[in-house]
């Protein structure tokens, strides 16, 4: 029965994590997905007690109850219904690698033919055309047209862009942006030729079968263009480059989100901005930048140079709420999905901030797409359309 | 609300060793675990080694497990409390934790008039003498048996003992593992 499988990789690490956790249950009054479904299968700390139950029963532990296939079923939902945000690592006493618990279990989950449907199709989609919207490879770098954007065969920097940025037409000019501000800074960079999805969102799905391959492709053009550097607009990229690419591409690859670029070249002149304005704007801190990458001043120090409205939203920096749109959620539900964005678009509001910056294309369609239905006067921008408007 | 607890940054992804644990354990919970593990081990103590400890028994029956068994009882109201108005009561707490905080309310009452080192409750409340003077004759068998009841129970149900016991070398496991990928 493949339910006797599932959970079949936990480690020891995991296995023995399902008898230490303390159940305090600081995860479950923090996570974002629970507060919005207030359904008990979505509680971190209840995810772990109901896989306590399957382990305890592989190990052989008496009263460890029984293993139905709806039982796992529950949990699964409950393993995907969740932005993997990591909020509940953050509060964790132990500081036990949960995110890690949330996409280990995920891949059990997968490969136990307990994935859902939409995110079959999503990697059916990068293996045919190598971007998760299924569109046409060979249009993946048409967000460059009318733009100088160099595709050279070596290079200091390499930007990759992703599939978000390049395919979303909302996303399109937060690219174009940035090739902008690169161009402006004078940096020698380049396109990767052949760029495919970094393969984030099959980890993300738990459907990691066809990961390294995707990988190698990426891998073999960056090695061969010589960069030092590689650039990113999206924070999901940039977590799976340093946790799973570093390993094939070494330390001497500095990975750096584009955030952190323009902030260097602020500081040290490369690009001179015009007078700040005086525009109340905000920022919304993504999960994966701010508290799993740790790039939080950053933002602050870009946008404090360029408009003196600056204002910090409640639940920011580390502790970060999640905009609802991480971890392939939308997927799964989009509702309460957009429930969750509705909270932070609400917060904005109550800050009378006429702009909410971001620097996700995950959090920027999201929350975008949230304030229009909202009617909300936040317009959501993309931090470097921002900067590029205001280099002199 | 979510997003108002406030976490001072930590590194991502992040290392588990003893320092974090006791960290996150001072920041939550700084009492609980303390007192109990002095009362578990003086307890033991008390009734395995009493002979041998000569002078040294009516100390520690008297201030570590007397007066700090007293100073139990409120710790132990307090987060009895917490824990009935916090979500984690349905989501995280299992059948396993209920009967420990049974055992803990057990270990409580005898242990009122086990040790008449638990005299600063009697001080407080007068009443509690006569109240509890019927039952003064089995409480302190019983309170030693319901102890190592308690040691077995919470060793092998997941909640208690185990708890620690899987803490302890997960602890170990994990920095084994991260010096082994630093190498
Ligand atoms: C090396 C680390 C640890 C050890 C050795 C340890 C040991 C123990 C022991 C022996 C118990 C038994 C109590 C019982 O049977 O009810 C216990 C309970 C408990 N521990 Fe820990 N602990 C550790 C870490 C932590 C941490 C980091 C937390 C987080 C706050 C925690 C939270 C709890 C809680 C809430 C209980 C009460 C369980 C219940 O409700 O019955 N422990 N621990
Ligand atoms: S990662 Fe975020 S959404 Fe997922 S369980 Fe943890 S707190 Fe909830
Ligand atoms: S915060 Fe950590 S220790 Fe506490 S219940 Fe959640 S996972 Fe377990």
């Amino acid at each position: 029965m493949k339910a006797e499988k599932f959970l079949g990789n936990f480690g020891r690490s995991e296995s023995l994590w399902m008898y230490a956790c303390a159940r305090c249950g600081e995860c479950v009054d923090v996570c974002p997905v629970y507060e919005e479904t207030a359904d008990e299968y979505t509680a971190p700390g209840f995810k772990i007690k109901k896989m306590r139950g399957l382990v305890g029963r592989k190990l052989g532990l008496p009263f460890s109850g029984g293993i139905s296939e709806q039982g796992i079923k529950k949990i699964v939902k409950g393993l995907y219904e969740c932005t993997l945000c990591g909020r509940c690592w953050s509060v964790c006493p132990y500081n036990y690698d949960l995110v890690s618990l949330w996409e280990t279990a995920r891949e059990s989950a997968f490969e136990t033919g307990f994935g859902l449907d939409s995110h079959v199709e999503m990697i059916n989609a990068v293996k045919a055309e190598n971007n998760i919207f299924n569109r046409p490879h060979a249009r993946r770098k048409d967000w460059t047209k009318g733009l100088d954007v160099p595709v050279k065969e070596k290079a200091d920097t390499v930007y990759f862009v992703g599939c978000l940025m390049s395919y979303r037409g909302q996303l399109k000019p937060a690219a174009k942006a940035m090739a902008t501000i690169m161009n402006a800074a004078g940096e020698n960079w380049t396109t990767l030729e052949n760029e495919v999805c970094c393969g984030v969102p099959l980890k993300f799905s738990g459907g990691t079968k066809d990961l390294e391959e995707l990988m190698e492709i990426n891998i073999s053009a960056i090695e061969s263009i010589g960069a030092r550097k590689i650039v990113f607009s999206c924070p999901g990229c940039l977590r799976m480059f340093r946790q799973e690419y570093s390993k094939a591409l070494g330390k001497k690859v500095r990975m750096v989100h584009g955030i952190e670029l323009i902030d260097s070249y602020i500081q040290s002149g490369r690009i001179k901005l015009k007078d700040k304005l005086a525009e109340r704007m905000t920022y919304h801190d993504p999960c994966e930048l701010s508290r799993l990458a740790g790039v939080i001043e950053e933002p602050r120090r870009i946008f404090n140079s360029v408009t003196s409205g600056f204002v910090e939203l409640p639940g920011n920096k580390f502790n970060v709420v999640c905009c609802g749109g991480g971890g392939l959620y939308k997927a799964v539900d989009l509702d309460k999905s957009l429930g969750i964005a509705g909270k932070r678009i609400g917060q904005a509001e109550e800050i009378n901030a006429a702009g909410l910056m971001t620097a996700c294309p995950s959090c920027y369609m999201t929350l975008s797409q949230t304030a229009r239905s909202k009617k909300s006067n936040v317009k959501v921008n993309d931090f470097a359309e921002v900067v590029a408007q205001q280099i002199e | 609300m979510t997003g108002q607890k406030e976490i001072s940054e930590k590194k991502y992804p992040p290392d588990v060793n003893y320092r974090t644990v006791l960290k996150g354990l001072a920041r939550l919970d700084p009492f609980f675990h303390l007192l109990m593990a002095i009362l578990l081990i003086t307890g033991l103590m008390i009734d395995l080694l009493g002979p041998w400890l000569g002078g040294w028994l009516w100390s520690i029956r008297t201030i570590a497990h007397g007066y700090l068994g007293a100073l139990f009882i409120l710790v132990f109201i307090v987060y009895i409390v917490q824990v009935i108005y916090s979500k984690k009561m349905r989501t995280v707490l299992t059948a396993t934790n209920y009967v420990d905080f049974l055992f803990y309310i057990i270990l409580i009452i005898t242990g009122m008039t086990t040790a008449s080192a638990n005299k600063p409750w009697i001080d407080v409340i007068p009443g509690l003498f006569h109240a509890l003077s019927p039952i003064a004759e089995f409480t302190p068998a019983i309170h030693t048996a319901v102890t190592y009841v308690w040691i077995v129970f919470s060793t092998v149900f997941p909640g208690g003992i185990l708890h620690g016991i899987a803490s302890v070398y997960l602890i170990s496991h994990l920095k084994k593992k991260s010096k082994m990928e630093r190498s």
